[in-house]
């Protein structure tokens, strides 16, 4: 009895001042933001701040600028996203089958992830480059006559910044992937080859369903991490040209700084929010449907 | 074993670093101060009475060895401290400036702005007015201008900038062009530039057969990038094509046949003759001065930075080869002002040393450092004097540029500013890539400017007191 | 093995070379592009080794400031983190603590959080506390934001823990707090390099909050000066060559010199199906 007792008492311990901390960096800042968002907030005007209730949230769907950064994020994401999670996996399944030097080809690939996300846009930016970057100078070389404009091309240029999101990133999933792969018995895929099953029948009926739950989960974390994507853009396009990979994140920071109209930015991060809620809540959905409970 | 790895590592780096630097050698010695009469020397140099207290002062990019050391001096001569703040960007510098004037920190005394910063902060009653230098008649009067409200001087100036003219004198005498005669008016430097635009094969523009997918030297550029970059290279244009930001009423005129016919000219350059870089519309300046140095365009307009960097032998591939001059006319000779000045903060809890610093940054000393050894256009005239005797070449071309510039009237919209700036980049990008006419872009653009001045009041509150001047 | 066997062993060599190459190209050249002179740094085919834009960049940046500040903030708040994290995790999978679910969640939901929207309250809160530009105050914030993570991760980690083996450890009389450090951290130990990895790479890559909360000279982080390395008009891309050379270098070493337990860590017991 006195042991279940205190089983609350010890686990409030453990969980509740480090979850104190998360309150007070994260709770009220985004209380604070939510206020703002229901003003017009001019922080060198208070004199001008009024609220407006739930008006910013419309308005800003007025906005073209928002309505392109918004859509631009959704390609952004959608786009990433499953690229990354194919190649990953493409890459995982091959890693399987080497026998030597896995662990340090796995340090190798993931070594662009150190690079933070600014510098790869700086690097990539150079890289892009016309007249003075490496790509079209290969491309050039193999005979292309117009090689792309990368990153000045508007109808190109978000997908020249997905480009590099998917090379940042694939690395991740292909570590996790490589990780939940070594962990399938090789018991199941014998018995699997013994019974006649092909690779493609092997794939689909056994590795993927084992992967389920870790692919989820990267998917989660990923996913909500692409959403909200800023160094990276900041430093390979700004947005431009013509605010043709112009981002949400980039939107709020564009909208707060430069117009000062942070009760925008501040209703334009609470759409974001509501949004990866969504997607979230139906990733989890999907989750628990199989009966595989993540705690 | 790891442990050991990382030891070695993070040791190996901080000591290389500690290798690597050297002391600065240079010393902030202040002659013309000490040749100046009482009144000059009393406005400029620290009385000694200051001894433990201490200022904080943003600062954009990091601070180079002269700026360090005129600091040092003067804490020297101050018996303060003046802490350095640097941030990456004027941008950033800025931003930190306004949140801690939104939480009202106190934090910094003193601040340094580029070209507007002073008007735009002592509009919004930050800042606390400096006196009137017994020397003003040596400073531009443009520039007092543009730093002061009502007759009172908000920021002192320390460095004036205007953008000058480049061209390759090799690239000239190649294409039959005589070298010491730069284009007269932009439509010239358009033609001549077709003529200076090279492919792989060695012909221009204008021959038959020119491959435009393979080019070698272009012979212009323009800096497209979606920053302050674009509209602050294409206001030159705009002024000399005739036309101008805010007509004497304060009304936006972008959409004035001659600010059109700028816009198209910039754009006709980069869609119809492609003599400028298919990247235009992602060029920053490092893009551009990088292009120019490394030897692939022949002609630019910029601000003087470039040419110091252009001589420099470990940096560039064109030490000798460029000229530089006044910026070609089209309807009048015109251009941007640019320009640093420095200001106090009202926030500041040490108003007096503020004000110290900021006066001594605006000595004639620290303004001749700044021309005749970083290259940026002088503040005074007699500096100008000094520089076009050691540094004729470039000091030539900045004096040659200076009587032409023009204020850009955004600065004065006060908070508004960046967000005009905004809406000028974007219709600069959108006419750049195409999606828009020039026409078109400017008449939007001026729709959703206007939107922004009424909504923080501009034709209230702070035009009134422009045109009260 | 047999014929197919085999040519699928070939074909996944290729891929793997394939992608080394795409993936460590970028890497490779600019780390080569720092040992070289502005001059041909857009030369591909020059090379002309030379040391100017490493006595550059440390001579004009406070180099070693940006990375005594970045290593200390990355390794105090890969041990906050993981500590904090872990006793979070255990205690939200193995006791009865009331309000589990909903923590759970309310941890999952932070990550949603948009940097841009807590940017502006975040440095009112911390500027009103005194709490920008120092020590303590940067620690508190790469700490709290690698905590969520290393709760996410960690969970999976320990909701596979075999009860038998922690009741076991209460018969034999190990008090609660015993069982945690005797028994449970040693066995998480991969799970636990996993979660030290991804938060020093959090902390270490971080720029925005490093840039808001610290942006006096001595406090600035590597992201932080990097940003910060051109003249008044743009980057110098020479600058940034070698800048980030010095900036991936330890971090690259140590995540090979790790990639060990990182590995283990992934396999033994971790996110099982």
């Amino acid at each position: 009895m006195r042991f279940i007792n205190s089983s609350y008492l010890f686990g409030a311990t453990l969980v509740l001042p480090g979850v104190l901390l998360l309150l007070l960096f994260y709770l009220y800042p985004l209380f604070y933001s939510l206020y703002i968002s229901f003003h017009d907030f001019r922080l060198i005007r208070p004199d001008l701040t009024e609220f407006v209730g739930i008006r910013n949230y419309f308005e800003i769907f007025l906005d073209d600028e928002f309505l392109n950064a918004f859509f631009n994020t959704l390609i952004y994401v959608g786009i990433a996203l499953p690229f990354e999670l194919v190649i990953g996996l493409f890459l995982a399944l091959a890693l399987d089958k080497i026998t030597r030097g896995k662990n340090i080809i796995r340090a190798f690939l993931i070594i662009p992830q150190f690079l933070a996300p600014l510098a790869m846009g700086f690097i990539w930016k150079f890289m892009y480059n016309d007249d003075l970057g490496i790509i079209n100078f290969f491309l050039r070389n193999v005979g292309m006559e117009r090689p792309p404009l990368w990153i000045a091309d508007p109808s190109i240029s978000l997908y020249s910044c997905i480009i590099v999101e998917i090379w940042a990133c694939v690395p991740i999933f292909m570590l996790l992937l490589s990780a939940g792969l070594t962990t399938l018995s090789s018991e199941i895929i014998d018995a699997a080859k013994i019974d006649g099953a092909n690779a493609y029948h092997r794939f689909r009926y056994i590795i993927l369903p084992h992967l389920k739950p870790i692919i989820l989960v990267t998917l989660l974390i990923r996913g909500m991490d692409s959403f909200r994507i800023f160094d990276l853009i900041y430093g390979l396009t700004q947005g431009g040209p013509a605010m043709s990979s112009d981002v949400l994140s980039l939107y709020m920071y564009r909208s707060g700084m430069l117009d000062r109209q942070f009760g925008y930015a501040a209703s334009a991060g609470w759409i974001m929010i509501f949004m990866m809620l969504i997607a979230s809540y139906i990733l989890i959905k999907m989750m628990y449907r199989d009966g595989i409970n993540k705690q | 074993m790891l442990k050991k790895i990382l030891f070695v590592v993070s040791t190996t780096t901080i000591f290389s670093s500690y290798i690597f630097s050297s002391s600065q050698a240079f010393e902030c010695n202040i002659p013309i101060l000490e040749g100046s009469s009482d009144a000059v020397k009393a406005y400029y140099i620290p009385e000694n009475k200051f001894s433990g207290q201490s200022i904080n002062v943003p600062k954009e990019n990091v601070e180079n060895e002269i700026e360090k050391a005129c600091r040092e001096k003067f804490e020297e001569l101050s018996g303060a401290k003046v802490i350095m703040i640097e941030f990456p960007k004027q941008k950033d510098m800025l931003d930190a400036i306004n949140l801690a004037l939104a939480t009202k920190s106190g934090e910094f005394d003193a601040m340094t702005s580029g070209a507007g910063g002073a008007k735009e902060y002592g509009l919004g009653g930050h800042l606390n007015a400096l006196p009137t230098p017994p020397d003003i008649d040596d400073f531009y009067t443009g520039d007092i201008n543009q730093y002061s409200i009502g007759g009172k001087l908000m920021g002192i100036p320390s460095i004036a900038d205007t953008n000058i003219l480049y061209w390759r004198t090799d690239l000239f005498e190649q294409a039959g062009l005589d070298p010491n005669k730069p284009p007269k008016t932009y439509t010239e430097l358009t033609e001549y530039a077709k003529l200076l635009t090279i492919d792989k094969n060695g012909k221009n523009s204008t021959e038959e057969g020119f491959d435009k997918n393979n080019i070698e030297i272009y012979g212009f550029g323009f800096k497209g990038e979606a920053s302050l970059a674009s509209p602050w290279e294409w206001y030159n244009y705009l002024f000399a094509f005739g036309g101008d930001l805010f007509d004497s009423e304060y009304n936006i005129s972008i959409d004035s046949p001659e600010s059109i016919a700028s816009l198209q000219w910039v754009v006709d350059n980069y869609r119809v003759h492609n003599i400028m870089p298919a990247d235009t519309p992602v060029y920053d300046y490092g893009a551009f001065h990088t292009l120019f140095i490394q030897g692939k365009m022949a002609m630019a307009v910029n601000w003087p930075y470039m040419y110091g960097m252009s001589q420099d032998p470990a940096q560039s591939n064109v030490v000798g080869k460029v000229a530089v001059g006044r910026k070609p006319m089209e309807v009048r000779h015109a251009g941007n002002m640019g320009g640093w000045s420095w200001s106090v903060l009202k926030m500041s809890k040490n108003q007096e040393l503020a004000q110290a610093f900021a006066k001594w940054n605006g000595n004639p000393d620290l303004a001749s450092y700044q021309a005749l050894i970083r290259g940026n256009a002088p503040a005074r005239v007699s500096i100008t004097e000094l520089m076009v005797k050691e540094k004729p070449i470039i000091a030539g071309a900045i004096a040659e540029n200076l009587p032409d510039t023009m204020g850009v009237k955004w600065l004065d919209a006060g908070p508004s500013w960046m967000a005009l700036e905004k809406e000028t980049w974007k219709f600069i990008q959108y006419a750049l890539t195409g999606e828009k006419t020039p026409e078109q872009a400017l008449k939007d653009a001026k729709v959703e400017m206007e939107k922004i001045l009424k909504r923080d009041r501009f034709y209230e509150e702070i035009a009134p007191q422009l045109l009260g001047n | 093995m047999n014929s197919g066997e085999k040519k699928l062993v070939r074909i996944s060599w290729a891929i793997i070379s394939v992608s080394l190459v795409i993936w460590l190209f970028p890497i490779m050249w600019f780390l080569l592009a720092s040992f070289k002179n502005p001059k041909n740094l857009y030369d591909i085919f020059s090379f002309e080794f030379s040391l100017y834009n490493y006595y550059e960049v440390f001579n004009t940046y406070p180099i070693a400031t940006y990375m005594k500040n970045s290593l200390i903030l990355a390794v105090l708040a890969c041990l906050f983190a993981v500590t904090i994290g872990t006793l979070i995790a255990y205690g939200l999978s193995h006791t009865r603590f009331r309000f589990k679910t909903q923590t759970t969640i309310f941890i999952f939901l932070i990550r949603l959080i948009p940097g841009m929207a807590v940017m502006v309250p975040l440095f009112i809160i911390f500027s009103s506390l005194g709490l920008t530009n120092t020590y303590p105050g940067l620690i508190f914030a790469h700490t709290t934001m690698s905590i969520p993570l290393v709760v996410i991760i960690m969970l999976g980690y320990l909701s596979d823990f075999p009860k038998e083996l922690l009741d076991a450890a209460y018969i034999d009389g190990c008090n609660r707090f015993n069982v945690i450090f005797l028994i449970v951290f040693p066995l998480i130990k991969p799970g636990l390099a996993v979660v030290a990895i991804f938060t020093f790479i959090g902390s270490w890559n971080n720029f925005d909050i490093s840039l808001i909360l610290g942006y006096m000279p001595e406090y600035k982080t590597l992201p932080v000066g990097l940003a910060g390395m051109g003249n008044k008009y743009g980057i110098l891309w020479h600058h940034i060559a070698s800048a980030g050379a010095v900036y991936i270098v330890p971090t690259v070493i140590m995540a090979i010199a790790l990639s060990k337990y990182v590995i283990s860590g992934l396999t033994v017991g971790a996110i099982k199906g």
